[in-house]
């Protein structure tokens, strides 16, 4: 029973991860609160059921839902936010929830009201291990997002984007001074971040088997409770905030009978981080 | 012969703020200029201009011959004119070499592919420790940056500023804050660069420090140019004595 909470944990934790890394990527580097970000995830979802409808492949889904999530997310930056940078920073916070709502209004008129199922079939049989089972969608979220992880840790770590992505995040001006086409850079992070959540959005509707107009609502803030708790920008911390938050919502479902919405969870937390540690777990004072 | 930087006629107004007012002077290859003038003259928005961090509101700044108006700040680096700013601000958390490296790839960042290969090639590594070893901080590759000690922030602060391959460097009050011998360390320093090919404009209010380095001086006095000469005439040009010192009863 632990052990089996332990991996749907895990499972919760690396969706939220997938969608919460873009979030602090683009907070890292623009300083602002992509709300929108979690229309981009919907959107994915939406996009990789269409692509799987026309193509029953999942890994062809997943390709096209990605792509054109990280067009999407391109396109967010250059003509909502590049002309806003240098207004008070409620203006883009603003924009960006004006068109989170925006996009989940289209989703509705163009797709319809309710509740679509991915119609994804596994023949795969679930693992067994002892207690714990692992079925076909688990595993599927597993490899996708370990290996989406792993990519983008040897991109953030190992090539000249990623060093330039963090020089931006730490100093724009000095970057740019340096020859960083900052520009580029954050475009190219809009595009990675959103790429990732339109992989969320498609593995959620799989695991889920349902894709939904709101169903962007409470990642839209669940990941902005997990950025505060690890720490504003910081990627690490993001990682260990969206499995601490995963892992406990199963265990609050699993074992304790609190009489919360298991959605608060990440709250409390978040409150309780804010009042010790106000900049988040791994952030810097 | 063409010069190297020519600033021609500039302004730079921010709202009814005159910042800089028909500015106009010259720097030929090979040569280190000074730049004074009392706090708020515009020197350090001079700088941005030139970078292309603000665009100017008129007038032409021309480097080796070409204009640099509507370049932003990444290609105006590119183009070869390093700086470093008044405050030291080294990327924190990261290496005194990856420091480096960060400058080093401007050539790369242009292309997706470019820029989503490894920064860290052997080609690289070699590149940064030559720039940190003309910089005499070679010793300190693998240190944060951020645990130098102020007068080798400055030194890392050029380190960068040279991993552009620049052919011009803006120095923005490079002895600031420091002790006599970082400063004398520094000199040396900038001196150096400069006997190799590298030209260099300096902001300095250490008088000592700027009359030893360079062998004409421009004074900038509430956004205008109000003297440019080597440094015995600047010494004792009325006008800039007045500008630092207030004017004296006209006797």
């Amino acid at each position: 029973m632990l052990a089996q909470q332990i991996v749907n944990g895990i499972t919760i934790g690396s969706i939220y991860a997938l969608i919460a890394l873009g979030l602090t990527m683009v907070y890292g580097v623009l300083k602002i609160l992509h709300i929108a970000h979690a229309g981009v995830y919907a959107m994915g979802a939406y996009l990789g059921l269409w692509a799987y409808c026309m193509v029953p492949n999942l890994f062809v889904a997943m390709i096209v839902a990605m792509t054109l999530s990280g067009v999407a997310g391109t396109l967010i930056e250059r003509l909502l936010y590049k002309s806003m940078l240098d207004k008070s920073r409620i203006v883009p916070l603003i924009a960006s929830i004006g068109l989170f709502i925006a996009m989940e209004e289209a989703f509705r008129l163009i797709a319809g009201p309710y509740v679509r199922a991915f119609p994804a079939h596994f023949r795969q049989k679930p693992w067994i291990f002892g207690p714990v089972r692992i079925s076909a969608p688990q595993m599927l979220v597993f490899g996708v997002t370990l290996a989406l992880l792993a990519l983008l840790w040897w991109v953030l770590t190992r090539t000249r984007m990623g060093k330039a992505l963090r020089a931006v995040s730490m100093d724009r001006e000095m970057a740019e001074a340096l020859g960083v086409a900052t520009d580029r850079i954050i475009s190219l992070s809009f595009f990675i971040s959103s790429a990732l959540a339109g992989a969320a959005g498609v593995l959620v509707g799989i695991f889920y088997n349902s894709v939904y107009p709101t169903m962007g609502d409470i990642p839209a803030y669940k990941a902005l409770a997990i950025i505060v708790l690890g720490g504003l920008g910081s990627i690490p911390g993001t990682i260990f905030g969206a499995f601490l938050v995963g892992i406990s919502e199963t265990f609050l479902i699993g074992f304790v009978n609190i009489p919360l919405p298991r959605d608060a969870l990440a709250f409390i937390v978040m409150i309780a981080v804010l009042m010790f540690r106000p900049y988040g777990l791994f952030g810097k004072e | 012969m063409e010069h190297l930087l020519e600033i021609d006629a500039i302004s730079k107004h921010f709202g009814g703020l005159k910042a800089l007012e028909n500015v106009s002077f010259t720097m030929d290859r090979g040569e280190i200029l000074g730049l004074i003038g009392p706090n708020g003259a515009g020197k350090t928005t001079l700088f941005n201009l030139i970078t292309g961090r603000y665009p100017v509101t008129s007038g032409t700044i021309r480097y080796n011959g070409k204009d640099l108006s509507g370049m932003g700040p990444s290609q105006v680096a590119a183009m070869g004119i390093g700086r470093t700013f008044q405050i030291v601000r080294p990327f924190a958390g990261l290496t005194v070499i990856t420091n480096v490296m960060i400058a080093l790839g401007v050539s790369h960042y242009a292309g997706f592919w470019n820029s989503v290969s490894r920064y860290r090639t052997p080609a690289s590594l070699k590149a940064a420790r030559k720039i940190l070893a003309r910089v005499g901080i070679a010793g300190y590759a693998q240190q944060k940056s951020e645990n130098l000690p102020l007068g080798l922030k400055k030194h890392l602060e050029i380190a960068r500023a040279l991993a552009l391959r620049p052919s011009l460097i803006l120095l923005d009050e490079p002895a600031g804050g420091l002790r006599k011998e970082e400063m004398d360390r520094l000199i040396g320093l900038v001196r150096e660069i400069n006997g190799e090919g590298t030209s260099v404009l300096v902001i300095e209010h250490n008088m000592p420090v700027v009359m030893q380095l360079c062998k004409r001086i421009v004074v900038l006095d509430h956004g205008t140019k109000i003297a440019e000469g080597p440094p015995e005439a600047i010494r004792n040009n009325r006008q800039v004595v007045e500008a630092y010192l207030g004017r004296t009863g006209d006797a």
